[in-house]
């Protein structure tokens, strides 16, 4: 089975995406969108975090954009990060796939 | 890129460690990322500083998140031998080892000293201090009496140890405590045993690979009593055992039953009484105190909930109507424990979506039932620190002797001289096992 765009998102990669729908954000802006989506259930540490940048990047989900401080923190500079519309478009399917699934559990009386 | 001048020293000191740990990924990705890694890292750091989460939980995370990518990134670059590379692996290996042989290990600190549960554990054991000294004081006392129903009371009172960070598991000493208390019952119950004692022991079954249940049940229909909460324990019992006579009666006594106190309310009430003529008045602690009486056993309402289901399925009216009676009563007393098995025996008896509407309301206004997170119609185990700050055990009139003592509480009396001796009322010690005096 060949490999589709979205099926090479893992949950991490979906919620860096999803966090980057609302408009450019850098590192730390990134995994504080991400605990915010996902009440506190998700921290993605440093590490993990540019790891899957790295991916994004590669795979042209993402792009990286000027550099500039984030006014809100310090005058330290930070890589900001934009989503492509390709990331959008693999976003969105994915999106979809959980919703489908979401939609057969409750189907099924499932209590979720 | 680095520190900020008014970062904490111990922030600067592990942005360098963490420097000297991104050697262990390839050159490459170091060259990149190392950067805005470490300035993610500062982040995080500040988050500490600001107060917003502890330190332990930052360093707790950091190895798995620099684990988790070490083999990512050497997978993903690997083109060739390089000593540098053969020393990354190396590293990457080593540290691996060293997390998985010690990951249950600092796991277990970190859940025994951060977790939320041991938080609260912490703060409630600070509080119960005083009342286990009391307490301790009469399960000695118990135990110097050595007779059955001294033993059974202090098998009813003396908690059986929950294991304290991981509830779902009985590991090592619980474990072997809990095969103790099963030979303690086991031996007390060849003996003969008075009504008092009976009641007891049943009430020291707070789990079910602990005591037969049929035997339990057998105990409890010898006995007279007009607690409704013992004939609850009998009809749980009874359902356990498959002892349709036997749940019939327990209803019907339970029905007709006068008041409804179950030991661990009464002992508590007693327990803070003694204290009061200690420490005078203390609203607060005595709070905490009674969050404190999960240990001791509650009798649970499933059985009385299933029997009341099975009657409406087989249109038993008699049973019905003793259902009834005991869900409107259970309803309106003062326990918020007791009023929450009336409106779950209410619910289920419901005939029509509008009389189920008004039930869900009254269920979900009661905070201790939010805070339990029992579902109005399913079964639900009652939870650590089970009855809430309602006081009121009884729910027939002020005339009860538990409302006597209550009113007695809330009159604030405090004896002239404080006891020297711990002990209980005899009519105290009846009602702790469930028998009228």
């Amino acid at each position: 089975m060949s490999k589709t765009p979205e099926s090479q998102l893992n949950p991490s990669l979906h919620l860096i995406l999803l966090a980057l729908m609302a408009g450019d954000r850098h590192g730390y802006a990134i995994m504080q969108a991400v605990e915010g989506i996902t009440r506190g259930a998700t921290r993605l540490g440093p590490a993990t975090l540019y790891t899957n940048l790295k991916k994004l990047l590669e795979l042209g989900f993402v792009v990286e954009v000027a550099e500039r401080p984030d006014p809100a923190l310090d005058d330290e500079r930070r890589r900001y990060y934009r989503i492509t519309a390709q990331g959008q478009t693999v976003a969105a399917a994915e999106t979809r796939r959980l919703e489908a699934i979401v939609a057969y559990a409750h189907s099924i009386q499932l209590a979720v | 890129m680095t520190g900020r001048n008014d970062d904490p020293a111990w922030l600067h000191l592990l942005d360098r460690a963490y420097a000297l740990a991104l050697y262990l990924y390839p050159a490459e990705h170091r060259r990149d990322y190392g950067p805005w890694i470490r300035q993610a890292l500062r982040d995080r750091a500040r988050e500490v500083v600001r107060g917003e989460r502890s330190l332990s939980q930052l360093l707790l995370e950091l190895p798995s998140d620099l684990l988790g990518t070490l083999w990512e990134e050497h997978t993903m670059s690997f083109s060739g031998f390089s000593l540098r590379r053969v020393f990354g692996w190396v590293g990457a290996l080593g540290l691996t080892l060293v997390a998985v042989l010690n990951a249950d290990r600092a796991g277990d600190w970190y859940y025994r000293h951060y977790s939320p549960r041991a938080v609260a554990w912490r703060e409630s054991e600070r509080a119960w201090d005083t009342q286990r000294q009391v307490l301790a004081g009469f399960l000695t006392y118990l135990d110097r009496q050595g007779t059955p129903r001294a033993q059974a009371l202090r098998l009813a009172l003396d908690p059986v140890p929950d294991a304290p960070w991981r509830p779902e598991s009985k590991e090592d000493e619980v474990a072997a405590a809990y095969q103790r208390r099963k030979a303690e019952v086991t031996a007390l119950q060849r003996r003969p045993l008075d009504a008092v004692a009976r009641a007891a022991l049943v009430t020291a079954c707070g789990h079910e690979d602990i005591c037969d249940p049929r035997r339990m049940a057998a105990m409890l229909q010898q006995q007279a009593t007009d607690n409704a909460h013992t004939w609850l324990w009998a009809l749980h019992l009874a359902k356990e055992a498959r002892d349709e006579n036997a749940q019939r009666n327990a209803l019907r006594h339970m029905a007709d039953a006068t008041y409804f106190a179950d030991p661990s309310f009464l002992l508590t009430q007693e327990v803070i009484r003694q204290r009061r003529a200690y420490r005078g008045d203390d609203a607060e602690l005595d709070d905490r105190l009674y969050e404190r009486t999960r240990s001791f056993s509650v009798a649970p309402p499933d059985g009385l909930i299933a029997s009341c289901a099975d009657a409406q399925r087989r249109g038993e009216d008699d049973v019905l109507d003793q259902c009834r009676r005991i869900g409107a009563r259970l309803s309106n007393a003062g326990s918020a424990y007791a009023r929450s098995v009336g409106l779950r025996v209410a619910y289920r008896l419901a005939v029509s979506d509008d009389e189920r509407a008004v039930i869900a309301e009254q269920y979900r206004q009661n905070t201790w039932l939010r805070r339990q997170s029992i579902p109005l119609d399913g079964q639900g185990r009652i939870g650590p620190y089970a009855h809430g700050t309602q006081w009121l055990a009884a729910w027939e009139t002020a005339d009860s002797e538990v409302s006597a003592l209550q009113h007695w509480l809330e009159s604030r009396q405090i004896p002239r001289q404080a006891p020297t001796d711990f002990r209980l009322s005899a009519s105290a010690l009846n009602r702790l096992a469930g028998v009228m005096p």
